[in-house]
């Protein structure tokens, strides 16, 4: 004659599995989770791999006397951060001279080697909150080894890359989690010092329960090695 | 039958576990590999770039050795093999050098076109004169990489003006000061000081500064053509650029160009020294002292007026038309400057061209008649003027074997107050100062030039000839062609009058004084035009009997280790090449500056005969893909 299991056997066995349970899925609460923040990590980083590559190409192939930039600052609230108010926030503008097609006979000049620019590059930060990073190539009326004189917040850093002035081909947006983009010339070594910063939001940080605002940051320093004269 | 389902049980959960166990495996092995194969072809990649900086920096060196190097031929001459060191292994074959650096999978292919000795464009092979392009192939592993290098023969300077105290180009009446290149990608000056300029119409009128379109440039282009620099701040007229962007903006649309003020960086003045310099080898000893061509007599011929010369006019530019290739294409026209005319003489009722004695003044204080006009042939005591009727040439340089002054190979003239510098010869006054001192404007220096019954003597090696690099043809008057040079090693050299000719005036340690009437060209191989351990000073001519200062013309480098200032007297300055001061330079008064930077130069300035390196490379363009 089989016993059956006591009430008192049940609730035990029920309160171990519920244990059990909560062990498990606490474990696997916390695998996904950790599997969020390290995408959101990970995005933010293959984000700014893609940005940086693109702005070292540009870059490299530049000359340093071409390198423009215009200092922004923009005054936002962040979200998720509406507590601290408005927040101030570099959204520079950086503009080097390039060239389209580095393949064609034309790319270098025959009289002087030197790279025949032909366009320039633009990249800046929007001002939106959740600012983007737009890369755009511009050919004002005026092309050469020397800075753009078009090239201003007025004429080439709209929200809205499409009412930019002279821009030709594709407008990229390399992110759209930019927190600040700075970038500066540094005459003494002839570097260009790009700071980038973007801004991840997610779900509950693994371990804490807290919400995921993680912040990336990067720093390229280039040194275009087209520029003539060398100092 | 409950043991068999026990073991069923535990069968049943070994093979979950295992199966489980192995899954993770395989997760964690396809995971690690992954990983690993990224981690490799970026490895690779970098492998490949580092291959392709390898090629290019084995070939710079090579480069840098010998200016001929991966030409056409130069393999069958040369061993094609070489190994540097344990780590690196090339082999050349024609115009393809391939290495390897052992110990790495990583090797480099580099396709040369030299163009290093030659003064025109390869245009087939798209590379510039005096430069070499380079495609660059690196592999590491299954990556590559291409690169694309052209690397050139560096100019001594890469700015028309260089000042490392401060420069000033002033006159408070109107001028102009223009700024001009042969090099369509480099017009600039620099100072490491302040720069001073003149109104770039800041506030109304016509821009004092200009710079010029290069040639080929679209004529619609507004610029900017060039760039000013300055380490501190740069003021034109009276007003100050840094922190002015508006009136900065406003002077560069003006001017065509643009100004940075305030760089922060300091411009690296290359060193000169008098032995690196290049020139005539045949010495001959010029004692110093003072050389006066004194007036012998007032009664003189007049000077009967002459025509004024017409300006031939300018021809302007005409663009492109069409697309090179098509029927109907029309090449674009470079401007061409127009061609001063000469104005008018004006009849002068006296005027002592002739009628000269020379007197020598040793720096002792004793002083000797030289030479003088022959009784009767100009002055006599009936007062009648005869004009001269030959040239009377006085050999002023000793004889390298007896002391004497007998050679002919420096030579003054009493009709034309000049003291000639034969071709190809160096006039060296090793003590002492030089001072060729006249009056009613003569005193003149000649370089360079044919002189009647100066014996022609050779002179070492192949430097000299105007035209290296020019093409094969030589002219037919190749003495003519030969450049001569006056140093001095530890004095002062001063003319009064004009320094004219081919060659270059060399004061060691000291200082130049010249007047504002010189046409003094160098030659492209030796580049230096003046050179002095001390200040370079022109100040404007006495105006008497017509003879007034004029303009001031130089053609390659003038280098001062001291201050550069020329007071211009309303005339102008023109320089093409460079001008160079380890000081500050000073251009006042002068009614139209003119700088063309041109580094044809200023290629060769320095004589490296001596030295390891044999030319000087300067990477202009890179590209990588």
């Amino acid at each position: 004659m089989k016993r059956g299991f006591s009430l008192l056997e049940l609730c035990v066995s029920l309160g171990i599995l519920s244990f059990v349970l909560l062990g498990i899925f606490g474990v696997f609460e916390l695998g996904q989770s950790s599997f969020h923040f390290a995408s959101l990590r990970q995005g933010l980083q293959s984000e700014a791999r893609v940005a940086f590559y693109a702005l070292g190409n540009d870059l490299r192939h530049s000359s340093f006397v071409t390198v423009t930039t215009v200092p922004r600052t923009v005054s936002v609230i962040l979200p998720r951060q509406e507590s601290r108010g408005n927040q101030t926030l570099d959204r520079d503008g950086l503009c080097t001279a390039g060239v389209e097609n580095w393949e064609s006979p034309g790319a270098i000049d025959i009289h002087s080697g030197f790279p025949n620019f032909d366009s320039f590059v633009v990249y800046y930060g929007t001002s939106e909150p959740e600012g983007r990073l737009i890369r755009q190539v511009v050919r004002p009326a005026l092309v050469g080894p020397y800075p753009n004189a078009e090239f201003s917040l007025v004429n080439s850093m709209h929200d809205n890359p499409l009412a930019n002035s002279s821009r030709v081909g594709v407008t990229r947006t390399l992110s759209k989690r930019l927190l600040s983009f700075r970038a500066r010339r540094d005459n003494d070594s002839r570097l260009v010092v790009v700071l980038l910063r973007l801004r991840g939001m997610g779900g509950a940080k693994p371990g804490t329960g807290a919400r995921a605002d993680e912040t990336f940051e990067l720093t390229l320093k280039t040194y275009p090695e087209n520029t003539y004269p060398r100092v | 039958m409950r043991n068999w389902r026990r073991r069923g049980v535990a069968l049943f959960v070994v093979l979950l576990v295992m199966f489980v166990l192995l899954t993770l495996l395989g997760a964690f092995v396809r995971v690690n590999n992954t990983n690993l194969n990224l981690l490799g072809l970026g490895l690779t990649r970098v492998q490949a770039e580092e291959a392709c900086n390898s090629a290019v920096q084995y070939a710079w060196m090579r480069l840098d050795k010998e200016a001929d190097w991966g030409s056409p031929g130069y393999f069958t001459s040369h061993s094609p093999h070489e190994v540097l060191g344990s780590r690196l292994e090339c082999s050349g074959s024609g115009t393809t050098v391939t290495g390897k650096v052992n110990g790495t999978d990583m090797t480099f292919t580099i396709q040369l076109f030299n163009n290093l000795n030659n003064a025109s464009p390869d245009e087939p092979n798209r590379v510039p004169k005096y430069a070499v392009r380079m495609s660059i192939e690196g592999r590491s592993g299954n990556a590559r990489k291409h690169m694309e290098v052209v690397l050139r023969k560096r100019a001594f300077v890469d700015a028309s003006a260089v000042a490392q105290l401060r420069m000033a180009v002033t006159n408070p009446q109107p001028m102009k000061w223009n700024i001009d290149s042969t090099d369509r990608q480099l017009n600039m000056v620099r100072s490491n000081g302040t720069l001073l300029g003149p109104n770039p119409g800041l506030g109304g009128g016509p821009s004092q500064i200009e710079f010029l379109r290069p040639a080929g440039t679209p004529a619609a282009a507004q610029g900017p053509f060039g760039s000013a620099w300055a380490s501190d701040e740069i003021t034109l007229g009276t007003t100050a650029l840094s922190g002015n962007s508006a009136a900065t903006t406003t002077a560069g649309v003006n001017t065509k160009g643009q100004f940075v003020p305030k760089t922060g960086g300091s411009y690296q003045i290359p060193d000169l020294k008098p032995e690196d310099l290049t020139g005539p080898t045949t010495e001959r000893t010029l004692p110093g002292g003072t050389y006066s061509f004194l007036i012998a007599g007032t009664d003189v011929p007049a000077v009967p007026a002459q025509e004024a010369v017409a300006e031939v006019p300018a021809v302007e530019a005409q663009p492109e038309v069409g697309i090179p290739g098509e029927e109907g294409y029309q090449p674009a026209v470079e401007a061409t400057p127009a061609v001063p005319g000469r104005a008018a003489v004006a009849a002068v009722d006296a005027y002592t061209q002739w009628n000269q004695s020379l007197v020598y003044t040793d720096p002792a204080g004793h002083v000797q008649v030289l030479a003088s006009v022959p009784s009767g042939e100009g002055h006599g005591n009936d007062y009648t003027p005869v004009p001269l009727n030959r040239d009377v040439w006085v050999p002023l340089a000793l004889d390298p074997a007896t002391g004497a002054r007998t050679d002919r190979s420096i030579l003054a003239n009493l009709k034309t107050c000049q003291i000639v510098v034969a071709p190809g010869i160096k006039a060296v006054v090793p003590s002492g100062d030089l001072r060729v001192d006249g009056q009613l404007g003569s005193g003149n220096l000649a370089l360079g030039t044919r002189v009647e019954g100066a014996q022609q003597e050779e002179h070492d090696g192949h430097r000299g000839h105007r035209r290296r690099g020019r093409g094969n043809a030589q002219p037919e008057d190749e003495a003519l062609a030969q450049p001569s040079s006056l140093e001095a090693l530890d004095g002062n050299i001063s003319i009064y009058g004009a320094a004219t000719g081919w060659g270059a005036i060399v004061s060691h340690q000291k200082d130049i004084s010249l007047r504002m009437r010189n046409a003094l060209a160098t030659d492209p191989d030796g580049g230096v035009a003046l050179y002095a351990g001390g200040d370079v000073t022109m100040l404007s001519g006495r105006q008497s009997y017509g003879v007034d200062c004029s303009d001031a013309t130089f053609l390659g480098l003038i280098y001062a280790k001291g201050n550069f200032l020329a007071r211009a007297n309303q005339q102008n300055l023109n320089i093409e090449g460079a001008l160079v001061s380890k000081g500050a330079i000073d251009i006042l008064e002068a009614r139209n500056v003119n700088f063309k930077y041109n580094p044809d130069f200023l290629f060769d300035i320095i004589d490296t005969t001596s030295q390891t390196s044999a030319t000087r490379l300067e990477q202009v363009s890179l590209s990588i893909r």
